[in-house]
């Protein structure tokens, strides 16, 4: 005999006898479904009904339950996704296909996006003009086109103020006013969604999964490159020169290049419309291999959970990531080699994957996306030299196109830094194809295939970078206390360094403006953290103390045991 | 056996010799031994060891010693009379056999002796250094990015140094000799210094086989392509290049490129001129100048016609030492436009300037069509 079954995925029969028991029927069904458990089922006689568990049913023969040959039963799969929490920052909601726009609110009301995301949504971000005095006929408290407001993302403003990438919520404003009428609530749809460069293996359209079979709903279509109109995260902001200066005294005392990691927080950014600005408090320089001509991150950084832990309890996170490329012109004035200028290349092709990996690595949450998450806010800055031959810092980012390429493996770097290869398809890599546009050579703009190599440029965006007029670092910058991993240049922390920051040398330990100052470096309570000596609670008033400079949580972390215990063994151990 | 208490100058102990009332000088210990290589030694291979300038006494020696009032630290003269030659070692255990004597491998060289053959031992005592001039016998020593931190390492396994040594140590798996060509305070009956517990300033002499870069002609590394080097210093550069292949990367995909053209062949003339073919003017391009070609084809030039070879490397290496092509200097050029015409450098001697009789409009600027990034925004 033959039982049907209907349901959202599709109609199926099953072919089964009278006699045997209804476990082994649901069994045959799942088979034709892709990762369902025959216990997750519902079943029912009636359709819209959710009916009774698959549980309930089993251990009864087809017979008992009063089923004959022909009968269509209807069935629902419980859903296994859990709900979202809502307290965790990093919560990434994955809708299934079916449920589109229903799952598309649901992310936007459960996506938690960083404080600075929600602070510029909230901005109405129009750019205000001043009375124009030639061509404004009105009175004082007139409007009229000439006055009245702009829209974040005009083109005119970015080009006036030689801006190159309006900001990603300029950007986000733009797309939503096409995607969703304002002010209506009841239909909305995602304005952006992550670029995906794969096939589709879990293709419903009938066919067998990729490599086998393909059609023109599970694959990519073509790419085209262009250079990215916005950019995620506008400037970046050391908060001190002094923390450049210390990264590349590596480089003057060794002449080899340096990696590290950049610690800070994202702010609004206003000389840009509705512009991020990632500030940078510390640099953390992780384990790693210098050489005059490269660097390589030792991996597995052991500590990095640890650096990331601390970085959060002082309400910081990592923001980017900064390295070296500097050679000695040897003109013995201290000026560099200009390597990175128009006609050779400013990110290489090896760096431009390097930066794409780690932003993979590092989403930005956001809820306007269909999936909870959107590109990255993960900076790439290098130091090299200018074309005026000093150091100086160029701050990039590289593209969502770029990210989603490298996440399908479609992309590889070559050893000419100005040009990206593409990877050749293979049984568990379909390559899409990939187009660019440029100026030939009679000056017209042609589309040409990329393959086998592309420019680079395609997947750069320019960031800009300074220093604040009125510096305010959180950290101590100008503390003598050794930074982690430089080994190699004889330098390591160890308890001694830290009885002198905490001016034991000299006589007790006591809490005083001058050594909160000292404690409030993000080395020095790394290195803290690394002797294990303080519990979670310490660590936290060791943060803050260090982040927020209370002379309050120094009275408490001075009475607390595992302070206690930290000053008897820097006491003993010196 | 040798040794005894023979040709010693001071009488045995328990003859009652007086030593209480003599005034304490120091005592010789002469002996002799058969040397061996401290990789002939019992127990587990200790390959550090060779790395040192300490040696292996018997147990008796040191009951010797010790009953003659030596001057601490021990230091020893090894004296190979066959060759007449003459080293000084300290000394790091007495656990060797009775009769023998194991010193490193370099030592065994210095003093030319075979294992098995006798080295008369006598203790000595040396001064303090306070300056030595070494010279690395590998130019590879350049290679060793701080060398202070690795010889103040190398160091302690030494207690003298003397002229016309040639010691060895090894770091990051390869093995340095290096020479000592001279010592200071210099004392001329033994050429030799006690290096513990001292300040020594060091001073290098040239690696052997060290070839001052010449300006006119750049290597084939590629970091040093255009890289203006202050003379005298050597460049620990393009350690990664090597490590990733950056230069055979480069040639083959040179290469490639010359075997890309498959209909390449020669053609014939009626009047039996030769002709001229694109790949063949290549070529010949080619031999003076591959250097050029290596850095056109890895560096920077945007012609996606030529296909790059692909460069991999796990996640979290980065390299630099791309060739380098110098940036333009754009002042220059302004400078070359204006009307007083200063030699920029003084260099030309004979300067001067065309001219036209008709105005021309403007000066063409160079233009390349991809250039759309800017240094700024």
């Amino acid at each position: 005999m033959i039982l049907r079954f209907r349901s959202k995925e599709g109609t199926f029969r099953v072919n089964t006898e009278p006699t045997s028991d209804f476990e082994l029927v649901l069994k045959s069904l799942v088979s034709n479904l892709a990762d369902v458990a025959p216990m997750t089922l519902s079943l029912s006689n009636v359709p819209n009904d959710k009916g009774q568990p698959a549980a309930q049913l089993c251990g009864k023969t087809v017979q008992e339950l009063g089923l004959k040959h022909g009968d269509l039963l209807f069935f629902t799969i419980e859903s296994t996704a859990t709900s979202p929490d809502s307290g965790s920052s990093d919560t990434k909601v994955l809708p299934s296909v079916e449920d589109g726009i229903d799952s598309a609110m649901t992310v936007f009301k459960n996506t938690k996006q960083l404080p600075v995301d929600d602070f510029l949504e909230a901005k109405d971000g129009k750019i205000i003009r001043g009375f124009d005095s030639r061509m404004c006929q009105h009175g004082s408290k007139g409007m009229c086109d000439y006055c009245m407001p702009l829209e974040p993302w005009d083109a005119g403003y970015h080009e006036l103020n030689a801006i190159k990438h309006t900001s990603f919520h300029a950007y986000l404003r733009k797309i939503n006013s096409t995607a969703n009428k304002t002010g209506s609530s009841s239909s909305y749809i995602a304005p952006l969604s992550q670029a995906n460069y794969e096939v589709d293996r879990k293709c419903t359209n009938g066919h067998l999964p990729w490599p086998a079979g393909i059609c023109s709903k599970c694959q990519p279509s073509a790419i085209t490159l262009q250079q990215q109109s916005f950019r995620m995260v506008d400037h970046v902001e050391f908060a001190s020169p002094s923390i450049i200066n210390s990264f590349i005294d590596s480089w003057r005392q060794t002449g080899t290049q340096r990696i590290g990691y950049l610690y800070g927080r994202y702010e609004a950014y206003d000389m840009v419309p509705l512009g991020t600005k990632a500030v940078v408090e510390a640099i953390y320089e992780p384990p790693q291999h210098d050489e005059a001509d490269g660097v390589t991150l030792t991996i597995p950084w052991d500590e990095e959970k640890n650096v990331d832990n601390m970085a959060q309890l002082c309400g910081l996170q990592r923001v980017g990531v900064v390295y070296s490329d500097l050679t000695d012109a040897g003109k013995g004035d201290g000026s560099v080699i200009c390597k990175r200028h128009v006609d050779s290349y400013f990110l290489s092709s090896l760096e431009i994957v390097f930066a794409a990996q780690l932003q993979v690595a590092n989403p930005n949450p956001c809820r306007w996306a269909t999936s909870g998450i959107y590109s990255s806010k993960f900076v790439t800055c290098v130091i090299t030299g200018n074309t005026k031959g000093e150091i100086d810092i160029v701050s990039y980012q590289v593209s969502e196109t770029a990210e989603a390429m490298v996440k399908a493996d479609l992309i590889e770097p070559s050893i000419n830094p100005s040009l990206m290869l593409i990877n050749e398809p293979t049984t568990t890599r379909y390559v899409p194809d990939i187009f660019y546009k440029r100026i030939n050579e009679y000056k017209r703009a042609v589309q040409e295939n990329a393959k086998p190599a592309f420019p680079v440029e395609y997947l750069l965006i320019t960031l800009t970078h300074g220093f604040p007029s009125n510096a305010n670092p959180m950290f101590d910058q100008d503390s003598k206390f050794p930074l982690a991993n430089r080994q190699a240049l004889g330098t390591s922390q160890d308890l001694h360094g830290l009885s002198q920051v905490l001016g034991l040398e000299k006589g007790t330990f006591s809490i005083s403006p001058e050594t909160i100052t000292k404690l409030s470096n993000f080395h020095v309570i790394n290195y803290i953290h690394s002797l294990g000596i303080l519990n979670k609670d310490e660590e936290q008033l060791l943060a803050k103390l260090a982040s927020q400079h209370e002379s309050v949580d120094g009275y408490r972390l001075y009475e607390s045991n595992g302070w206690q215990t930290l000053l008897t063994i820097i006491r003993e151990s010196t | 056996m040798f040794g005894g208490w023979g040709n010693s100058n001071i009488m045995p102990m328990g003859l009652g010799g007086l030593p209480n009332t003599a005034p304490r000088r120091p005592q010789k210990f002469k002996e002799y031994y058969r040397c061996f290589p401290v990789s002939m030694m019992a127990g587990p291979t200790r390959e550090h060891l060779n790395w040192g300038g300490k040696i292996f006494l018997p147990p008796s020696a040191l009951h010797k010693l010790t009953m003659l009032h030596v001057q601490y630290p021990m230091q020893f003269q090894l004296q190979n009379e066959d060759h007449g030659l003459t080293t000084y070692a300290g000394v790091l255990e007495f656990t060797a056999e009775e009769g023998r004597v194991y010193v490193p491998q370099w030592m065994m060289e210095t003093l030319g002796g075979q294992p098995g053959s006798l080295l008369q031992i006598t203790n000595v005592d040396l001064v303090q250094g306070t300056f030595v001039k070494i010279e690395p016998q590998i130019v590879e020593f350049l290679d060793i990015s701080d060398p202070k931190a690795v010889l103040e390492n190398v160091l302690r396994n030494f207690s003298t140094l003397s002229v016309g040594d040639i010691f060895k140590f090894e770091y990051n798996d390869r093995i340095y000799p290096i020479k000592v060509l001279e010592v200071k305070p210099d004392i001329d009956s033994y050429h030799s210094i006690s290096v513990i517990e001292t300040d020594l300033e060091v001073d290098f002499a040239p690696p052997v086989g060290y070839v001052e870069p010449t300006p006119s002609r750049a290597g084939t590394n590629p970091s040093s392509l255009d890289t203006p080097q202050p003379s005298g210093v050597s460049t620990p550069a393009g350690t990664m290049a090597n490590a990733i292949g950056f230069d055979d990367l480069a040639r083959s995909t040179l290469s490639a490129q010359q075997k890309k053209d498959p209909f390449s062949s020669g053609g014939q003339k009626l009047s039996g001129r030769t002709v001229t073919t694109k790949s063949s003017q290549a070529v010949e391009n080619d031999q003076p100048s591959s250097e050029l070609d290596l850095r056109n084809l890895v560096g920077l030039q945007q012609d996606v016609n030529h296909v790059p070879a692909p460069l991999r490397v796990p996640f979290g290496q980065l390299f630099f030492g791309y060739p380098i092509i110098p940036v333009k200097n754009t002042e220059d050029e302004k400078d070359g436009e204006g009307i007083s015409n200063e030699p920029a450098g003084g260099a030309s001697t004979f300067h001067g300037e065309g001219q036209s009789l008709r105005q021309n409009k403007k000066k063409r600027a160079p233009s390349r069509s991809n250039d759309n990034n800017e240094g700024k925004f």
